[in-house]
């Protein structure tokens, strides 16, 4: 039985995320068996939340009479923007059934999620899955005789890339937290920071039938939606904290420099490559 | 509490072990995480529900470890579409 390297950074970014939980939980005396509680409920829904996404976004594209629904379960990816809302189902449930203060639990996990996400985009790059487009520059990547991903084509490391900026995130997240940022700030930093950093990096994706629409890809348009929400609640909120004034003006700030960055990197790039795939499976994270 | 903790995580385990784990192994696995820190809530010194967890956390992990690439599958399931 091989070990697959997708399952491997997925098992990894939780055992890691678990034991930075455990610390945080120390350093904040709270108790770690409600930590365990919440990231088994918030894990296990957010996984079927993202795998229900990928299975709706190619339902047109799977042979649901030819293949078994197990092959289908276990075949293909995740897709992260899916898995959000139904592990925030899964970490209220947790929170009435177990009864545990979240206001009290919730700001330790927020720096752990971009952390165990990270992860799992490694495990994209193993797997060949969400790749970059053409490019032929230092730390290119090249796969061989991949079923999803141009074999023998250089392609830019975006998931590295986007797993690089996720732990750079979960750093701020966890400095922010222990100089004690308050929780609605906290959120607001990690999603801001993330749909401002997965908006700038989709333009350094080339695997195009992950869809596209008006020129944008589907998890651009959810970003562009999260950050309209968050402008949104900054001026309802605009006479609270100012750190979460802080927390916005830096998200903008992000968002402005990452998607510049991406735009003439592409440009300086050669073009999406023509898709040399036999089917049209996708498999994004 | 601590019992059905025990129980569920060796078989987790041993489905992680034997690389049948997914989904059932972690879906088990999952439920002896769940019930091991439920019973360990109700009492720390409760060493089946302790022996239960950790159990059931090497099971899910070793069941995730086998869990099919994304590439791995794609070129079965495009043979066979």
């Amino acid at each position: 039985m091989e070990i697959q390297p997708y399952g491997t950074m997925i098992a990894i970014g939780i055992v890691v995320s678990g034991a930075v939980g455990r610390y945080l939980s120390k350093r904040f005396a709270l108790d770690f068996n409600n930590m365990i509680l919440l990231f088994a409920y918030g894990l296990s829904f957010g996984f079927v939340g993202a795998k229900c996404m990928y299975l709706l976004l190619n339902f047109q594209k799977i042979s649901w009479s030819s293949c078994r629904l197990s092959e289908i379960i276990a075949d293909g990816g995740f897709v992260f923007y899916g898995g959000l809302p139904l592990g925030a189902l899964g970490i209220l449930l947790a929170q009435g059934i177990h009864d545990i203060e979240l206001k009290r639990y919730l700001p330790i996990c927020v720096p752990l999620l971009p952390l165990g996400h990270a992860f799992g985009r490694i495990g994209c790059h193993f797997a060949g899955c969400c790749y970059g487009i053409a490019y032929d520059g230092p730390f290119a990547v090249v796969y061989h005789n991949s079923p999803i991903t141009p074999s023998e084509t250089p392609l830019f490391p975006v998931q590295l890339l986007e797993a690089a900026l996720l732990i750079l995130l979960s750093g701020i997240l966890l400095t922010a937290l222990l100089k004690g940022l308050r929780l609605g700030s906290l959120f607001t930093l990690y999603f801001g920071g993330y749909s401002s950093l997965r908006f700038s990096l989709e333009f350094l994706r080339g695997d195009a039938e992950r869809g596209i629409a008006a020129g944008l890809s589907t998890s651009q348009w959810i970003s562009l939606i999260i950050l309209a929400l968050l402008l949104v609640l900054h001026t309802i909120y605009r006479h609270r904290e100012n750190s979460m004034k802080k927390a916005i003006y830096f998200v903008l700030m992000a968002l402005s420099l990452l998607a510049v960055a991406a735009c003439c990197l592409r440009n300086k790039l050669t073009s999406v490559l023509p898709q040399k795939r036999t089917n049209d499976r996708q498999d994004e994270v | 509490m601590g019992v059905t903790a025990l129980v569920l995580g060796i078989v987790a385990l041993v489905l992680g072990v034997f690389g049948m784990g997914f989904p059932v192994g972690t879906i088990v696995g999952i439920l002896g995480i769940i019930l091991g820190a439920v019973g360990k809530k109700q009492n720390p010194e409760n060493g089946l529900a302790t022996g239960g967890m950790v159990c059931a956390i090497i099971g899910t992990v070793l069941s995730l470890l086998f869990f099919f690439a994304c590439s791995a599958c794609v070129g079965g399931l495009a043979s066979m579409a």
